[in-house]
């Protein structure tokens, strides 16, 4: 069959196209199967997690022994005062750019109509 | 007594300037909400924000709703009963925030789900029924919860503004409040919140950094620990102390909380939801678990150095909080923080920390009454009506929802009797919901074999917190085990009611395993001896009068039949009248014992009575 239009018999009329072919049906070759199950670092960054805690705990039980409850809280109100003191002005920075990123895209989402 | 209070509070440095700083943050805030109105149009953006959250912006609005004023307010009274102690609070929290952060521990696999509240996970997993109980349980908890925010925020800012809190100048304040925070909520809904979340976090973090500094200079570093040490002793510093008011007990109760603070708590868990993507939510959780331990830690600061103050440099306020003489009653302690900034931050700058104080507030009242009015619109009327509800519909509920539930927050201030800490009567509200919750999420996520049936009979059992409840155990208190029934009074002289004798029983020869078992149940509940000297120290007496009132004191010293107390405050007893006794139970061994308690009912259910036909796959 040929892709050529088929001539009108009537002159004025416009020529009739072949009829369209559906683009055939390619299915995604199945995604390969991972090596290493999730659950594995799920379960690596689990112990992860839990070592970093014992490492604090450890590092808070060595300070006990040096300067006592009194001691440990000293460290803490300082240690945590400056870390919040890092994560404001973070938040205070980062967090203006999300504000004017999350307008923009409800605005966006406004127009589509979504 | 009052009037001395009304003369304490009087004595602030807030002035004009600090109440035109207010009105200017509070016009602020509710002029945002009607600005993001428009967008507030679906119900995914009224309660999601869209699913468009980023992770700064995210941190911003899970510590301003974490970080509210009832939690300033309670970590100062923490601090102010228990000194540096209480610090272990804030710390754990903090490492438990870092430890979901770092695992994505509930929250990641919650969030992949695509749900709007852990209800709607319900259904999911364990089908529509467990959903309307898991909302009614969420709804419960929640609303007991949260339902004295509005009073003792209103305390605060009567405390530090110099407002007379003997007249009306309380319930004002409530009313003013949560009309503000109600019209913001209503309109704007989730947009709102994340947006006046954000300018909060940036207020109140300059705000109590700030006034930690000043509170640390008014009353100098050095004098701050000696007079802890002087005080309090070794349990103002060590929280598992042998006179500490907290414990081992209370330490492992801590921990749970933790837990529940970042992954069950739906406050916490809808800024989750509304994550653009997990691995921002990770993000979120890590760096927020330095704004969960601050949120505690400076509060408690602050708490310890009102006491300081108090006890060193206030002798007006020493006679208030803590009187010399037994019959006179001791002023609420929530007011010593406030007062105490009240006293010593200059004009000017006690407006901006009162703005960020009320800031505090806010983000947190409206988190709440979105996240409550959401659940109970989503979880319960909405699959009651089989989801045939639309949006417009669903929004305009969750909006006259909003100011139900403010509503009942005005009246539960007003009427609620406890004694407890305010800390601590959150946890046990709380826990009716997440002791249940805790098992439904983590089974239901983490396990195959979790079934409906189990999911149902851990919510239902999670009912039991509400016995860690102080009028609840007295309600109860002949019901728990080790208390002694009524028994008529003889005769009262000089703070010593006399009444029949206790006597000693005769032991009986058990046989091993069921005295075994029997030790092992009743491990929990405390054993008198009232027949020994002082056997009832500490305990609680309940005396009823013949016309049917009733008051509870706590026993000083006891014989075998006399019992002392340091006052009688609400009438003299008699002869006629009768007196029994009970151990109260502490918030946090009720806690544990109902998370044992559920967790063992969810797996026995489920073993039992599986699910005929599986659900999703629990961790697809």
């Amino acid at each position: 069959m040929s892709d050529e239009p088929i001539p009108p018999t009537d002159p004025g009329a416009p020529p009739i196209l072949p009829p369209m072919m559906p683009p055939p049906v390619v299915t995604p070759p199945p995604r390969p199967r991972p090596v290493t199950p999730a659950w594995v670092f799920t379960l690596l960054k689990t112990v992860l997690a839990v070592l970093v805690v014992a490492l604090v705990t450890i590092g808070v039980i060595l300070l006990y022994r040096k300067v006592g409850w009194e001691g440990i809280w000293k460290v803490t109100l300082i240690g945590t005062c400056g870390l919040f003191v890092i994560l404001s002005v973070l938040v205070t920075v980062g967090g203006a750019l999300d504000v004017r990123k999350l307008l923009r895209r409800l605005r966006e989402r406004e127009a589509s109509g979504d | 007594m009052e009037s001395a209070l009304t003369n304490a509070t009087s004595q602030t440095n807030f002035g004009t300037i600090d109440w035109v700083i207010v009105a200017v943050y509070l016009m602020l805030s509710v002029s945002i909400a009607f600005f993001v109105k428009r967008y507030a149009g679906n119900m995914t953006n009224f309660v999601s924000a869209g699913r468009a959250v980023g992770t700064w912006l995210g941190v911003a609005t899970l510590t301003g709703t974490e970080m509210g004023l009832i939690t300033v307010m309670y970590s100062a009274q923490k601090g102010f009963t228990a000194g540096f102690a209480a610090f272990h609070i804030g710390v754990i929290a903090g490492m438990v925030a870092l430890l979901i952060g770092l695992t994505g521990f509930i929250v990641v696999r919650l969030r992949e789900h695509e749900v709007l509240t852990i209800p709607e996970y319900y259904e999911k997993r364990f089908g529509r029924r467990t959903r309307i109980l898991g909302g009614i349980m969420l709804a419960f908890g929640g609303l007991l919860n949260m339902g004295l925010f509005l009073k003792v925020g209103a305390m605060f800012i009567v405390g530090i503004t110099g407002m007379d809190p003997d007249g009306n100048a309380l319930k004002i304040v409530m009313v003013v409040l949560l009309v503000l925070v109600l019209v913001y909520t209503v309109i704007g809904g989730m947009i709102s919140v994340v947006i006046t979340d954000y300018i909060q976090f940036v207020i109140l973090s300059v705000g109590i950094l700030v006034a930690g500094w000043l509170a640390i200079e008014s009353v100098g570093w050095d004098n701050l620990f000696e007079t802890v040490r002087t005080h309090k002793g070794e349990a103002g510093f060590n929280p598992v102390a042998a006179e500490s008011s907290f414990g081992f007990e209370y330490v492992a109760w801590m921990f749970f909380l933790g837990i529940v603070n970042c992954a069950l708590w739906p406050t916490a868990v809808a800024r989750a939801l509304a994550m653009e993507s997990t691995v921002s939510l990770k993000r979120q959780y890590t760096w927020s678990s330095i704004s969960f331990a601050v949120r505690m830690i400076i509060p408690n600061l602050l708490g310890v150095c009102a006491f300081v103050f108090v006890m060193t440099k206030a002798p007006d306020l020493q006679q208030l909080f803590s009187p010399v003489d037994a019959d006179v009653e001791a002023v609420n302690n929530l007011y010593a923080m406030p007062i105490f900034l009240g006293r010593i931050l200059p004009a000017g700058l006690i407006g901006l920390i009162t703005a960020a104080m009320i800031a505090a507030f806010m983000s947190t009242h409206d988190g709440y009454l979105l996240c409550w009015s959401t659940v109970i619109t989503q979880d319960i009327i909405a699959p009651l009506f089989k989801e045939r509800l639309d949006n417009p519909t669903r929004i305009k509920i969750t909006r006259v929802l909003i100011v139900l539930i403010g509503l009942y927050i005005l009246y539960w201030g007003l009427f609620y009797t406890g004694e407890e800490d305010i800390w601590d009567y959150m946890a046990v509200t709380g826990a009716i919901y997440f002791t249940g919750a805790f098992s439904l999420l983590f089974g239901g996520l983490y396990w195959h074999r979790a079934s409906s049936t189990g999911a149902v009979l851990a919510l239902l059992f999670g009912v039991t917190a509400v016995f860690g409840l102080g009028p609840v155990q007295q309600a109860v208190h002949t019901f728990i085990p080790g208390s002694f029934d009524e028994r008529n009074i003889t005769s009262f002289e000089e703070k010593t009611i006399k009444y029949d004798n206790f006597e000693e029983p005769e032991q009986e020869e058990d046989s091993f395993f069921p005295s075994m078992v029997m030790d092992f149940l009743m491990a929990p509940f405390e054993q008198a001896k009232p027949w020994n000297r002082d056997g009832l120290e500490g305990w609680t007496a309940v005396v009823r009068g013949q016309a049917g009132q009733a008051q509870t004191v706590k026993v000083t010293s006891s014989w075998e039949g006399e019992a002392t107390a340091s006052a009688w405050p609400s009438f003299e007893p008699k002869a006629g009248d009768t007196v029994s006794f009970y151990k109260p139970l502490s918030g946090a061994r009720v806690g544990l014992m109902t998370i044992a308690f559920t967790l063992f009912v969810f797996i026995f259910g489920s073993v039992i009575f599986p699910d005929r036909k599986p659900k999703e796959a629990a961790n697809e």
